[in-house]
């Protein structure tokens, strides 16, 4: 028997669970204080009601009936409008103030079932979230009885063709899946949401752990809160890492760069600019966008280094007029705070931009200020996100890496993603007899031949100048220079004077 | 001595509700012509129920008393839901001896 599954309309989770929620099933949510559980299950319902046209009824244990209706109003849910127009009902098991009244012989849940079924059968209602069961357990001791009369529930629930998700509380992100045993007797499914530290940051995850019977993705997957939406599942692991694929190439806005790698990067490659401070990471990512917007292209900038108006002047004193293409609106640059958001949030606010901008070209200066903003797996993650929703797109990506050290050396970004990008150039500073040069090198280019040699460039007001291959010069990449007196000072001997430090 | 009204929710007619039932009229016979109630069956008046935020079955409200006065269970034990629901000492004793409890 294959089992129906019920979208859920809860971006990411549908992705995650392969399908939504198995319809007429009772689903837990488990989650420690303050993972989410309620939001959750007040998103089954918005989002039945919002996309699919099928009503809810929430059944609340624990917050009351207006705190519920005013702390989701930040999410977008007008759930008071909703009650008005006959598509939310309410069931109110919140506590009494005057505490749990006094159990004298034996009782049942049957009014709690009397009134569910009402309220389900008054507004027709195909979704039920109870939340939270704990409060319950907690007030009352013969939880024996509770598990009964709960499964009672539930059972009546889905022979009404309703499907139900109710949350339950854990005291541990890895113990027991929850304190009272929910899961044992009342769920056919479980989902868990976990809020953990990890390296100093708040990392959320949701992890389906049964879904009986059914096929569903394994493991951990971030999540982030945000308004106007509530939860947003990163289906990360479910992301293919594609090599690219096109053969079209493009220009990286550097004809010598081009002709490096044989034509061009990949129509729908990702390419890693690894340098340190003032090598022309930046220089680099303009003459991209500018080759870009030549070729009629759409860019798309990411800036978390510099503010856009430092961005547009340092543009202009390289020769590039980013004013002109943004007023012809094929050059958007998107400004960003590193430590603003989490990184969860930056990539689902990036993706829309890529969404609504719709480029063909997209740089990000610099991957190395996002790193420093969350933990080495959150920051994979967002790279493993971020290159494969480029490549599905067919878009061409630049990242930006800045090394530590001024010479040589690679950056901890480059450690961590270089397998994920399909290209890496090096910008490297030479020391030689007292005087900074610099060398480029293409190190690698999947799917294509590049040249090999390491080149001397140099920076004026028109950008980047790539000269011949360094001769007498090894250890460039390592930074340990040792010199043969041969080769030394050709490449860009006749350059020099109009090296600026725009750069 | 003011007028005792409770309300019992019962859900069906099963032996709980009976049970229930039992045990209120033999604490309203205690209480003379002073004592009434009367009998919500919450599957047939679910609203009265979603009214009165009841959510187990049996339970025992005193009327107009709030929320404070009310005691959940079949009453088995009269003397303990007189003391649950503070109220004053019954005049006459209860029908049945074994329904007091010890």
């Amino acid at each position: 028997m294959t089992i129906e599954k019920q979208p859920t309309g809860m971006a990411g989770f549908d992705v995650i669970s392969e399908g939504g929620l198995p319809r007429r099933r009772a689903t837990l949510i488990a989650g420690t204080a303050g993972s989410a559980k309620t939001v959750f299950a007040v998103q089954f319902l918005a989002c039945g009601i919002e996309q699919a046209g099928e009503h809810g009824v929430f059944v609340t244990f624990e917050d009351g009936v207006g705190a519920i209706r005013d702390n989701m109003r930040g999410f977008g849910w007008d759930i008071a409008r909703w009650e008005r127009e006959g598509k939310w009902r309410f069931v109110d098991a919140s506590p009494s103030a005057d505490g749990p009244a006094p159990v004298i012989g034996d009782f049942d849940l049957g009014a709690l079932l009397a009134r569910i079924e009402h309220a389900v059968v008054e507004c027709g209602a195909k979704r039920v979230s109870l939340d939270s069961l704990n409060a319950l357990f907690v007030q009352f001791s013969e939880h024996s009885v509770l598990r009964a009369e709960l499964f009672r529930i539930t059972e009546r629930l889905k022979r009404m063709g309703v499907t139900v998700v109710f949350t339950g509380e854990r005291t541990e992100e890895y113990g027991p899946i929850t304190r009272f045993g929910l899961e044992e007797f009342v769920a056919d499914n479980v989902v868990i949401l976990r809020n953990l530290l990890d390296n100093e940051r708040r990392r959320r995850t949701v992890e389906i752990l049964k879904l009986r019977g059914a096929p569903h993705q394994r493991g951990e997957f971030p999540f982030t809160i945000r308004t106007n939406e509530g939860v947003v599942v990163l289906p990360l692991s479910g992301l293919q890492l594609t090599q690219s694929s096109s053969t079209k190439r493009v220009t990286s806005g550097v004809k010598e760069l081009d002709a490096m790698c044989r034509g061009g990067f990949f129509r729908d490659s990702i390419v890693l600019v690894s340098g340190a401070t003032g090598t022309g990471k930046t220089l680099l990512v303009t003459q991209f966008m500018a080759g870009g917007f030549e070729a009629g292209e759409r860019c798309l900038l990411f800036a978390f280094e510099e503010s856009r108006d430092q961005l547009v002047r340092n543009a202009e004193a390289w020769g590039f007029d980013y004013g002109r293409m943004e007023r012809e609106e094929r050059l958007k640059i998107v400004n960003r705070y590193p430590h603003a958001t989490s990184i969860e949030d930056h990539l689902v606010d990036m993706l829309r931009e890529i969404e609504a901008f719709r480029p063909t070209r997209v740089a990000i200066d610099s991957l190395s200020a996002l790193e420093r903003v969350t933990s080495l797996r959150g920051f994979r993650e967002f790279v493993i996100a971020m290159t494969s929703s480029l490549k599905t797109r067919e878009i061409a990506g630049l990242f930006t890496s800045t090394t530590a050290g001024l010479l040589g050396g690679g950056s901890v970004t480059e450690k961590h993603i270089s397998t994920l990008t399909d290209s890496i150039i090096l910008l490297r500073y030479v020391e030689s007899f007292g005087r900074m040069r610099r060398a480029i090198a293409v190190l690698k280019m999947r799917g294509s031949d590049h040249e090999h040699d390491i080149h001397e460039y140099t920076i004026d007001g028109q950008g980047i100048h790539i000269h011949e291959p360094f001769r007498g010069v090894s250890g460039i990449l390592a930074g340990q220079f040792s010199f043969d007196e041969s080769g030394m000072g050709d490449g860009a001997a006749g350059s020099r004077q109009h090296d600026s430090d725009t750069a | 001595m003011n007028e005792l009204r409770f309300r019992l929710y019962v859900a069906g007619e099963g032996p709980r509700s009976h049970r229930a039932a039992e045990s209120v009229r033999r604490l309203c016979a205690a209480y003379g012509s002073t004592a009434s109630y009367d009998l919500v069956d919450v599957t047939q008046d679910p609203l009265a129920a979603e009214r009165a935020r009841v959510l187990m079955t049996p339970t025992l409200d005193l009327a107009g008393s709030g929320a404070e006065r009310r005691v959940i269970g079949d009453l088995s034990d009269l003397a303990r839901v007189i003391e649950a629901l503070g109220l004053p000492p019954a005049p006459s004793p209860f029908l049945s001896d074994t329904a007091g409890g010890p």
